[in-house]
């Protein structure tokens, strides 16, 4: 309760968290509002936005309702942008937390696999991955968390290092603890704090990488994304700029949000840590 | 003697997770000018935050009330906490009129400054001397605080100094400015024995030289004993005994005092073990 | 009969340029509900000393034996085993301990690693230990955090006791703790000496609780083994240059009734 109060405390959180509640409540009610499917063709073409209150935003080139793909879009990027974030945490803190709890040869391994990772520019990883294993959900998802891995295990190795060293690891090996119980049962949950801070900008990150690989049609095909939006309007976006603009600002908002209430997040467990 | 600080009904509560929890509650004590005054208790018992409150660290969340009093000759005004706006003169300035030497000399000290920098700041910023005369009068202070070699010494890191050295940087520090009140707050309990006796035998000579009053506060009434004129004994936040040091050594008037007499484990007390036949 | 023998134990570290031994050809014994305290200044090598008996760093050189077996001989899952009958309590009960652990899961742990209740016993064994160290039973519930410094020390106490070890390493174990607590630590110490015939390895930088609760005294400085013997006797009279600092700073009460 307490640090609940503490994270509303600050205005940009309360933004951030209003903005993401916003969303998730578009994810959410988008199959209900409308349960149709998306890309299918609701009214005349190009139909600009405010004109015809049956579709408030009007209709891109092919006369699909840009309402409908806004809220079936929010979906994507929050489950995209979520899950991969997910993932490229769970992978760093597992390579991170080996790595600095094993030590040696080992450590050293996995710390060169990071480091060849992270010379690769992940954007490119990311679209060298979905041309090989071909535009679905489940690649662009894995191909941004390849790229997004290595920053959480770093992270997670130099926590492990500290944490290796204190007296309650001793402790541990002292009463006789298996070694791969200590680095996971006593070492990573202490180790994760500082992990997770990382998790709003991974989130952000992997949101608009999202959006640039379905920009670049490297999209699931059969999902609504903004990405793709705003690359359908991209061709009218003299005569029609409102198709490239709503879900440009839609885009902005969302990374907007994450920062914000993760900034809130880190902040109210800053207070919280200083107190102790 | 005359009251160099008089301390009235000081009252202070720490807000934690929007809980307000005393620490002191409602301490009044007269510091005597040139005295060497021991303020020990146990943990919780409020000593820290006495030496804070008097020295002005206290955090900005901490609630206080009653007053401070610095009957200085300077301004007699004496300070109240209650209404913020404070006359400027009238307050000590930690540094210039009062000294104090923290128990982690690693945390007190800049880490990527050199000693001998350190203390010529608080000489520059508290005399208004140059740096070139400043410096001088740092090595003249590393002297004083016996640490060997004290023209190397000043362009040595913490780092590179033993535990003890480094907190006689931080008394050295401490003394710059020719304060009236050195505080230690438990200044030699990181430390082991001998280091111990060494430092409390370096603070005994510099109040004595200076003429400094001292506040020595400590978890060990031996230690306490060892180097205070009076002894104040702390408790829960609450003052329980205050007298000379040999009143309070041999005749306590508090249980609470006896109590910790009882519990000093010294070279003379009668062994645990020999009372239970314990052997093998 | 030893429960512990240390013989030559040399920890050799790297400062700058230059190597240093941090514990130097030290050997000692102890035997059967016996307490031996080592006592030194700072950087004297009493907590190397500990840790390299507890295998929690391996030695350069030098040999220990433990209930009659070489214990550095043992590795992986055979160490973890024998590690039930060498215990230790550290000096901080509040670092000792894992920040986000229950009373009774750092009870609990002991108990399961060895197999030494099945899981339906477990509260029922929790409860025991908590009372035989002085503790309410109900504290299993709590919080580590959460408890008194000296009710930590407690269960730190009560958690080296749970494998039913035969030595116990104590390191500054009742150093950080207020003085009328301190009492009755060392007092629940003695105690389970009589009862359980522990062997404790007491570290302490203070030589009057030494005094009061060590059978003999090993004085070390600089990571060698200066004088031993006798706990009263040499703090009553020490030889060594050491010895004679180490009890010539120790505060003293002059009091002159007793």
């Amino acid at each position: 309760m307490n640090r609940l109060r503490r994270f509303f405390h600050t205005p940009e959180a309360i933004a951030g968290a209003s903005i993401l509640a916003l969303l998730i409540v578009m994810a959410l009610v988008a199959p209900l509002l409308f349960s149709g499917d998306p890309q299918a063709i609701a009214g005349p073409a190009l139909l600009p936005p405010f004109q015809d209150w049956s579709l408030p935003l009007g209709t891109d080139r092919l006369g699909r309702d840009v309402l409908a793909e806004l809220f079936h879009g929010a979906r994507t990027s929050l489950a995209v942008g979520l899950a991969a974030a997910a993932a490229a945490l769970f992978i760093g803190a597992l390579v991170g937390t080996l790595a600095g709890f094993a030590g040696g040869l080992i450590d050293e391994m996995l710390m060169r696999v990071t480091d060849a990772f992270q010379t690769v520019p992940s954007f490119l990883l990311a679209l060298a991955f979905v041309s090989i294993v071909g535009p679905s959900l489940g690649a662009v998802v894995a191909a941004i968390a390849l790229g997004a891995w290595t920053g959480p295990a770093r992270v997670a190795r130099a926590e492990v290092l500290s944490i290796r060293e204190r007296d309650y690891v001793a402790g541990a090996r002292v009463i006789g603890m298996h070694p791969l119980e200590i680095a996971f049962r006593e070492v990573l949950p202490n180790a994760l704090p500082p992990v997770l801070a990382l998790s709003s900008v991974i989130v952000a990150a992997a949101i608009l990488t999202e959006a640039a690989l379905s920009f670049l049609g490297l999209g699931d095909p059969n999902r609504v994304t903004w990405g793709g939006m705003i690359a359908e309007g991209r061709a009218v976006l003299r005569s029609a700029p409102f198709l490239s603009v709503v879900p440009g600002i839609a885009l902005v908002l969302t990374v907007l949000g994450v920062y914000l209430a993760g900034e809130g997040v880190v902040e109210s467990t800053a207070v919280r840590r200083s107190l102790s | 003697m005359t009251a160099l600080l008089s301390i009235r009904d000081l009252r202070v509560a720490y807000r934690r997770d929007g809980v307000e929890v005393a620490a002191l509650k409602g301490v009044s004590l007269d510091v005597l000018a040139g005295e060497r005054l021991a303020i020990i208790g146990e943990s919780g018992s409020g000593k820290s935050t006495l030496a804070l409150a008097v020295a002005g660290l206290l955090p900005q969340s901490a609630v206080i009330g009653g007053t401070i009093g610095w009957p200085i000759p300077k301004s007699q005004t004496s300070h109240s906490f209650a209404p913020p706006s404070r006359p400027r003169d009238a307050i000590p300035l930690l540094g210039r009129d009062i000294g104090f030497v923290f128990q982690d000399p690693s945390s007190s000290l800049d880490p990527v400054m050199p000693v001998g920098k350190q203390i010529a700041e608080v000489v520059r910023t508290h005399l208004k001397l140059s740096w070139r005369d400043s410096y001088t009068k740092a090595k003249t202070l590393l002297q004083r605080v016996r640490l060997p070699d004290p023209d190397s010494a000043l362009h040595t890191y913490p780092h590179q100094l033993s535990g003890g050295q480094k907190q006689r940087v931080a008394i050295a520090a401490a003394i710059a400015a020719a304060p009236k009140i050195l505080i230690a707050d438990e200044a030699t309990s990181a430390l082991d024995t001998i280091v111990q006796a060494e430092i409390v035998a370096l603070i005994r000579r510099l109040v004595a030289e200076d003429g400094m009053t001292l506040i020595f506060i400590s978890h060990d009434i031996a230690l306490a004993a060892s180097l205070a004129d009076r002894i104040a004994v702390l408790r829960h936040g609450e003052l329980i005994e205050l007298g000379e040091t040999h009143q309070i050594i041999e005749a306590p008037r508090h249980t609470y005092t006896r109590a910790l007499l009882e519990a000093h484990l010294g070279l003379d007390a009668k062994p645990l073990l020999g009372r239970q036949g314990a052997s093998a | 009969m030893t429960v512990l023998a240390a013989s030559s134990l040399t920890k050799r570290y790297r400062r700058g340029d230059k190597p240093f031994a941090a514990v130097d050809n030290v050997s000692f014994e102890i035997g059967p509900a016996e307490t031996l305290a080592l006592a030194g200044p700072s950087g004297s090598g009493k907590s190397t000393i500990a840790r390299l008996v507890l295998r929690l760093i391996e030695p350069d050189a030098g040999r220990v034996d433990f209930e009659g077996a070489d214990f550095l001989a043992l590795s992986g899952a055979a160490l973890r085993a024998r590690r039930a009958r060498i215990q230790m309590v550290f000096q901080d009960p509040l670092a000792a301990f894992n920040p986000r652990a229950t009373v009774a899961r750092v009870l609990d742990d002991p108990l399961r690693i060895h197999g030494i209740a099945t899981r339906a016993e477990r509260p029922r064994r929790i409860a025991a230990l908590l009372e035989r160290v002085g503790l309410d039973a109900g504290l299993a519930a709590r919080a580590i955090h959460e408890i008194s410094g000296g009710q930590r020390q407690r269960v730190a106490i009560a958690r080296a006791i749970a494998t039913r070890p035969s030595l116990i390493v104590l390191d500054e174990a009742v150093s950080a703790l207020d003085v009328s607590v301190r009492g009755q630590i060392l007092e629940l110490l003695l105690d389970l000496q009589r009862q359980e015939r522990i062997a404790y390895l007491f570290i302490s930088h203070d030589l009057g609780v030494i005094r009061a609760v060590a059978h003999r005294v090993v004085i070390l400085d600089a990571g060698r083994i200066t004088e031993s013997g006798d706990a009263r006797s040499v703090i009553a009279n020490p030889q060594s240059a050491i010895g004679k600092a180490l009890v010539a700073a120790t505060p003293r009460l002059t009091r002159s009734r007793p």
